[in-house]
């Protein structure tokens, strides 16, 4: 069943898109970064030198978060030429009509996909500053650069929840990408109210993230809780109304 | 103009569009009184919503039903298709290119750039014919490439120069005008 | 009249269609068969102007589709699907369809009330079953109340008493003159239906000629149509 879930996400040409994308942006943008994050480092403007590496994978991001959105809005495309009004999930859900056992391997096949590429993407960043910064590079931090692989992991689920409960691709692949890569619409909410900071995708960041002007201090072990929380309660709201709705 | 009056009725009966339109109207004033000044960003975000108006209008085509049939069989000849496509979205898009540029605070300039924005976003869509395929590279230019290379030749800054945008547009127009009329329909 | 001319088309390394040439006649129903996968509905395609051909013609009354000023005034096609966004009202639908054409809006209401949906004219596309949809799609083809009708399959998906209600009506549209050039890999539904026949098989064809004609020395239009096919393999 997830092996179904898995070749059916990788046969979308989409979903390779956002496989080559999430894995060639962020070891690309180091090596176009090079020579400012070089200058930087020397006359020590960087930031927290810490986050050197970790910081990078951030645009990668989208990655997961077209996979997760795709590995949905895939279903609600309508099959089109013969069978106006069907859609993919009508043949999905013949072939598996418990919903529930159904997302449980989408969401497994999308884990694993994204983990895949979170551990390609990390190791390739983490090496290229290495090699070109390798006298700043801070000590491997293991539990830091596993909670950045499940940042990753966690942002594929969030998109998938999202993708979910609007049944749509365009809109929440948009409003995901523009928040990752623009200004963070969450991060200027911070500037609204502190509780901001609490938002799904800046607490994640600070699982793993230590630098940057965070004014309100949360551990990483609490904003990976939050996170997680917070895509539990999306995750059950979509399951919720994929269960309740028609096909 | 009959092709243009049809193509005018197809896009104001796709309730996908409408959604759109009241949604970026929405975010932009709520950005707008949430940022508490004039300046570009909330356009930043404002011409995402048209972005994904150029995708679903030509997107739209390709999806349910193959409606990109009933089109070229009721306008078999592609160039005066695209053409009038393309005047049908400008007319479309037009008031609310005004009303998010007056609501930013913005002019002519920037009426003019989000129409380009929506434009671009349709020719692509007219040579990729897939809705979520289209609108990946699309966002990945305007708001990765853009920002990060700032460079004067991406569209994508709505405090950029107004042409830039333009030139993309036609350019992808003339890619879409080439390769259009040569294909089989989907 | 509806002259097909010498076409070949090649997609990827199969040749498609080849050499495959046919007319047919107004005022008679014309039946284009063959198995599927045969080359019907690629010769149908390049002939409404969505495929190109690699070589050869082929002409609505003389003329290139494309090169047709209003084409729904002079021919009505009927494709799988009804051409229709989901999100549209089968009215919109046509509505768009009629004004791309120059034909009045009423026309509209006229063709839905001829296939019978005039109660579900106000229903999105996409909740339409796949009988509707066909209904719809046949509407969209007699906006024009054209000359020509040019219908891939159309019994598919249709029940019994809607497969009885198109077989009339293909029989009275040719009975007012019309050309009438309709696919199908459903021999038996249509022997009592069509006047000429026209076989293809693995993109050339077979044979071609009246009903009496091809059916000559075989039992029925079945028998004779396993037989033209069977030398070359055909399956089904």
């Amino acid at each position: 069943m997830v092996t179904a879930e898995l070749r059916k996400l990788l046969a979308l040409p989409t979903a390779w898109a956002g496989l080559a994308i999430g894995t060639l942006l962020a070891p690309l943008i180091v090596l176009i970064n090079a020579r400012y994050t070089h200058a930087a480092l020397v006359d020590g403007t960087y930031g927290d030198v810490a986050d050197l590496g970790l910081m990078d994978l951030g645009i990668g991001l989208i990655g997961p978060m077209v996979l997760g959105v795709v590995s949905i809005s895939s279903e609600y495309t309508p099959t089109g030429e013969h069978s106006p009004g069907i859609t993919q999930l009508h043949a999905t859900l013949t072939a598996m009509p418990s919903r529930l056992r159904l997302l449980t391997a989408k969401l497994l096949a999308l884990v694993l996909v994204v983990l895949a590429q979170a551990v390609v993407v990390a190791t390739a960043v983490l090496t290229l500053n290495e090699i070109l910064h390798g006298d700043f590079t801070p000590p491997l931090e293991p539990a830091r650069i596993a909670s950045a692989l499940l940042y990753w992991v966690l942002l594929a689920v969030f998109s998938f929840a999202i993708a979910l409960i609007t049944r749509n691709g365009i809109v929440p692949l948009t409003v995901l990408i523009i928040n990752s890569t623009f200004v963070s619409v969450s991060y200027l909410l911070t500037k609204v109210t502190d509780l901001a900071y609490y938002l799904p995708d800046i607490v994640g960041a600070r699982m793993f993230i230590r630098g940057g002007a965070f004014a309100q201090p949360i551990s990483p072990v609490a904003a990976g809780l939050t996170m997680t929380a917070w895509i539990a309660l999306l995750l059950a709201i979509g399951a919720y109304l994929f269960h309740r709705r028609d096909a | 103009m009959r092709s243009v009056r049809a193509e005018l009725l197809k896009l104001a009966t796709l309730p996908s569009l409408r959604r759109t339109a009241l949604l970026t109207m929405t975010a932009t004033g709520l950005l707008r009184w949430a940022v508490g000044s004039d300046g570009p960003l909330p356009l930043t975000y404002t011409q995402a919503g048209f972005l994904i108006a150029g995708v679903l209008a030509v997107g739209s085509e390709f999806e349910a039903g193959a409606q990109i049939r009933a089109t070229l069989l009721a306008l078999p000849r592609r160039l005066p298709l695209l053409a009038a496509k393309a005047v049908a979205l400008g007319l479309m898009t037009l008031p609310a290119a005004v009303s998010a540029a007056l609501l930013c605070g913005a002019g002519m300039r920037v009426t003019g750039y989000l129409m380009a924005t929506t434009l671009l976003a349709g020719a692509v869509t007219a040579v990729v014919r897939h809705p979520v395929t289209s609108l990946l590279p699309l966002l990945l230019v305007y708001y990765v490439a853009t920002p990060l290379l700032r460079k004067d030749w991406l569209p994508g800054d709505p405090a950029g120069a107004g042409t830039t945008a333009a030139v993309w547009a036609l350019a992808a127009a003339v890619v879409a005008a080439v390769v259009f009329p040569r294909r089989d329909a989907a | 009249m509806i002259t097909i001319d010498r076409l070949s088309k090649t997609k990827g390394k199969s040749r498609i269609l080849d050499d495959v040439s046919f007319e047919a006649r107004p005022g008679r129903v014309t039946g284009f068969l063959g198995p599927n996968g045969a080359g019907k509905t690629s010769t149908l395609r390049v002939l409404l102007g969505l495929d190109r051909p690699d070589a050869g013609t082929a002409l609505v009354c003389g003329t290139r589709y494309r090169d047709l000023p209003r084409p729904l005034t002079r021919i009505g096609a009927l494709l799988d699907g009804s051409g229709a966004h989901r999100a549209r009202s089968a009215r919109a639908h046509l509505r768009w369809v009629a004004a791309s054409n120059g034909i009045p809006a009423t026309r509209a209401d006229e063709v839905l009330e001829t296939v019978g949906l005039t109660a579900d004219a106000r229903k999105r596309a996409g909740r339409y079953s796949l009988g509707m949809s066909r209904r719809l799609g046949l509407a969209a083809a007699l906006l024009g109340n054209p000359e020509v009708l040019v219908l891939d399959e159309p019994i598919n998906g249709l029940d019994p008493s809607g497969i009885r209600w198109m077989r009339s009506f293909l029989r009275d549209s040719a009975a007012e003159g019309r050309t009438v050039l309709l696919s199908s890999h459903l021999m038996g539904e249509l022997a009592e239906t069509v006047d000429d026949v026209v076989v293809i098989d693995k993109g050339r064809i077979v044979t071609s000629g009246s009903l009496a004609e091809v059916t000559d020395g075989h039992r029925t239009l079945e028998d004779a149509f396993f037989a033209l096919t069977a030398e070359s393999g055909a399956s089904w």
